[in-house]
């Protein structure tokens, strides 16, 4: 998820259910892990960094991959401190490697950390594997959890995205191309989250067995089920929004989920609705050649801006140099 | 000063895996003693040393830290008094500055900032790192970590300076620079190391340990001694 | 704050001189700051392509090559990208990404968070070090590709993951020699708040503002 696909109702919104669920959070682990957390976390975030670095082949097809790891980091951290985790990971590539946009950020926390580590871990994964198991359950169940954590996140992509109106892409086509997408690349994660819980069951068993940092097992599946909860009241903001602002968008949505086919025509429909309400309000300002001459103009004032402005770093340079 | 000594007595402790890790470990260092700790890998040497910092707990027998057993409950106030410094600087500097890894002791000890600042920059003036308190870890050499991770502990102004191989994975000049660092200690030292060019320089006295036991404690020279003759056996 | 309707191009190029400006103001150029923020097109020319397919209602005409709103959208959508990504780009030079951290902590972002943000780009470099000791060493020892096989792969984080483990504890108990008791206690700053930085924010949220929803001249009026 990307800030040039978000409007700013969307994006905040998003901002705000992360941001409350990184608290819920925070106050877990403050209250419940063992102080040894506060290193074993921090060193798990490089962990993943260091673990996207190398890429696998993906069986069956001559590319590559690498994973995202929330299903693993729950796996591996519980829940919460799995979720900060990840989010941590996310933060700093968003700041860092400039990955989405700082607005997207919370669009990109629940779709990505929360769905896996708070939703798909201990809705899925937890309650069906039980170490020592088999290693053709690990991998099943891997699997499952991953495609389950990914399927969610690509949902939350799709209805964040028509929520906000960007992109043009018909919403029945973003959603199958999302989630198709996301079934490939869920297979392919579960099968390289299998293949590592195998190997900690092989070498360090102890380490996946329930210690103090996912401790409280029930209590943490409700955790779940609250930012289940939560994630779904988004979802349904963004819809609320959608049919607020465009009275065509809910019931693209409802089709959509339905599964109507009969949406082609529908749809076409609703795009020029679009495009003639978005005349109507473009209408007010400058007309269209107008606006190619503000571009034009302003594109000028931009560049010219920048030569002075390098100049000046120049010269400061210089300055500098010189002291 | 007689009040900063380490004693162990009769101590023994096995790692959760049932590893018998020290069987029975006695010494004594008492006010400015600087030893030597020597031995194999896995011989116990570190685990001794977590041991003067109640990091690790004796299964049987005791350590005093200056007329403090260390236990559970006393084992912060004992890491007031003992400083450790351990082998690998990458794991001691775990704060983004050097400034803040040094203030990182001090601030935990509760000291107003004007007094940890004043520490900070004490300890770093010691080590010779001033120019470094701005920098993060990665941008350091092997010795500036080093160097640095020694005013981590000094910053804390503790009595006996606990340290686990100093100078391992150093080049020559910076092996030399830790080395003139330690011998302007006025500290108790237990070291704990392989470098025996490093022992007989800074230690006047040396203690051998073996599976667990101690086998030699006397001075340096002829503990060294021992050390050679028991490798050549194994 | 970049939210304007996708078709108001002129208007949104109006924000790009909120980094063309704060550029050198912390001290960089603008044109590395762009070039930087490139490595962000990817992901949004694969979105924003099918805008043209999708809106083709022609908008204007310059010297007989019609201009559809799905182009002036896709375009719309890609400026709008490079400029979220420069002022973050600038943002995170300026005050450094541990300097954001204390800044963040100070507005009351739970230190959990802060602190491990900060554990994680300290150790980031320090494991991605130790990945690449374990990938020389594979090849060392004989294996070629750059690619493992899933089950090579696996075999490899895992024994990443039980040295991270073993790492922490290490770090865990160098935190607990020097008296961590939980949490970590940050130095108090000298610089503190002061009436020029109030100034500045008053300053940049009105310019913004302005860009978003105030009168706008336009520089010039070509004719075709």
């Amino acid at each position: 998820m990307s800030d040039a696909l978000l409007s700013a109702p969307v994006a905040v919104a998003a901002d705000v259910v992360a941001a409350g669920l990184l608290v819920v959070a925070s106050l877990r682990i403050k209250k419940n892990a063992s102080d040894n957390a506060v290193a074993l976390m921090g060193v798990m975030g490089a962990f993943v960094f260091a673990a996207q670095m190398v890429n696998f082949s993906v069986p069956g097809t001559g590319s590559s991959g690498h994973i995202v790891g929330g299903v693993l980091l729950g796996a591996l951290l519980g829940p919460w401190a799995g979720f900060l985790t990840l989010t941590s990971v996310l933060i700093i590539q968003c700041l860092i490697f400039a990955d989405g946009g700082l607005m997207a950020l919370g669009c990109n926390v629940l779709n990505m950390a929360a769905m896996t580590t708070l939703v798909s871990y201990p809705l899925v994964m937890r309650p069906l594997l039980h170490y020592p198991a088999a290693p053709w359950k690990v991998m099943a169940v891997s699997v499952m959890a991953c495609i389950v954590g990914l399927e969610l996140g690509a949902c939350m992509v799709t209805v964040e995205t028509i929520a906000s109106h960007i992109t043009a892409l018909p919403p029945n086509r973003f959603f199958l191309l999302m989630t198709g997408i996301h079934l490939a690349i869920g297979v392919v994660e579960g099968l390289a989250t299998g293949a590592v819980l195998l190997f900690v069951q092989r070498s360090r068993p102890e380490l996946l067995q329930p210690d103090a940092i996912h401790r409280d097992t029930r209590r943490n599946v409700r955790g779940a089920v609250i930012g289940f909860a939560m994630a779904a009241a988004v979802i349904a903001g963004g819809l609320a929004f959608l049919a607020s602002e465009d009275p065509d968008g809910l019931e693209w949505s409802i089709e959509r989920v339905a599964g109507t086919s009969e949406l082609e025509a529908e749809h076409v429909g609703a795009l020029s609705q679009v495009a003639e309400a978005a005349q109507q309000s473009t209408a007010v300002m400058p007309d269209y050649e107008g606006s190619f001459a503000g571009i034009a103009g302003t594109v000028m004032v931009l560049i010219l801006v920048w030569v002075l402005s390098s100049l000046l770093v120049r010269s400061r340079r210089r300055q500098k140099e010189k002291a | 000063m007689s009040h900063h000594f380490i004693e162990f007595d009769d101590v023994f402790f096995s790692y959760p895996g049932g590893q018998e890790a020290l069987q029975g470990v006695s010494f004594r260092i008492t006010h400015g003693e600087k030893v030597a700790l020597l031995g194999l890998n896995g011989s116990g040497k570190s685990t001794i040393l977590l041991h003067t910092n109640g990091l690790l707990l004796p299964t049987r027998g005791t350590v005093n830290v200056g007329g403090i057993p260390v236990t559970r409950r006393t084992a912060p106030d004992v890491r007031r008094s003992v400083g450790m410094v351990f082998q690998n600087p990458d794991d001691q500097l775990f704060m983004p500055t050097v400034e803040e890894d040094v203030a990182f002791g001090p601030l935990n000890m509760g000291l107003d900032s004007a007094e940890v600042r004043r520490r900070v920059t004490d300890a770093l003036h010691r080590v010779g790192a001033e120019n470094l308190a701005k920098r993060a870890p990665f941008q350091l050499s092997g010795g500036q970590k080093k160097a640095v991770a020694l005013a981590t502990v000094l910053s804390m102004e503790p009595d006996i300076m606990v340290m686990d191989e100093p100078t391992a994975e150093l080049d020559l000049r910076a092996r030399r620079r830790v080395a003139d660092i330690i011998s302007r200690f006025s500290h108790s030292c237990l070291i704990a190391t392989h470098d025996m060019d490093l022992a007989h320089e800074l230690c006047p006295r040396a203690i051998l340990v073996s599976d667990g036991r101690i086998v030699a404690d006397g001075p340096v020279a002829e503990v060294i001694h021992i050390f050679t003759d028991l490798m050549k056996e194994k | 704050m970049l939210s304007v309707a996708p078709e108001a191009l002129a208007r949104l190029l109006w924000f790009a001189f909120y980094p063309i400006v704060m550029a050198p103001v912390a001290g960089e150029e603008y044109g590395r700051v762009f070039c930087r923020s490139l490595v962000a097109l990817p992901f949004v020319v694969l979105i924003g392509i099918f805008n043209p397919f999708y809106q083709t209602e022609a908008v204007f005409t310059i010297g007989g090559v019609t201009v559809t709103r799905g182009w002036i959208t896709f375009i719309s959508i890609i400026v709008r990208t490079l400029l979220s990504v420069q002022s973050l780009l600038i943002l995170v030079d300026s005050v450094g990404f541990t300097g954001l951290c204390r800044s963040l902590q100070r507005i009351g972002v739970p230190s959990v968070l802060t602190t491990q943000l900060m554990m994680v780009y300290r150790y980031m470099t320090v494991l991605l070090q130790e990945s690449l000791d374990m990938t020389r060493a594979r090849q060392a020892r004989g294996y070629r590709g750059s690619n493992m096989s899933l089950n090579m792969w696996g075999t490899y984080c895992g024994q990443l993951f039980l040295r991270t483990v073993a790492r922490s504890e290490r770090i865990h108990r160098a935190m607990l020699a020097r008296g961590f008791d939980g949490s970590i206690p940050v130095l108090k700053e000298d610089r503190i708040w002061k009436g020029k930085d109030t100034v500045a924010v008053i300053l940049s949220i009105g310019v913004l503002a302005l860009f978003k929803w105030g009168p706008l001249p336009t520089f010039f009026v070509f004719n075709f």
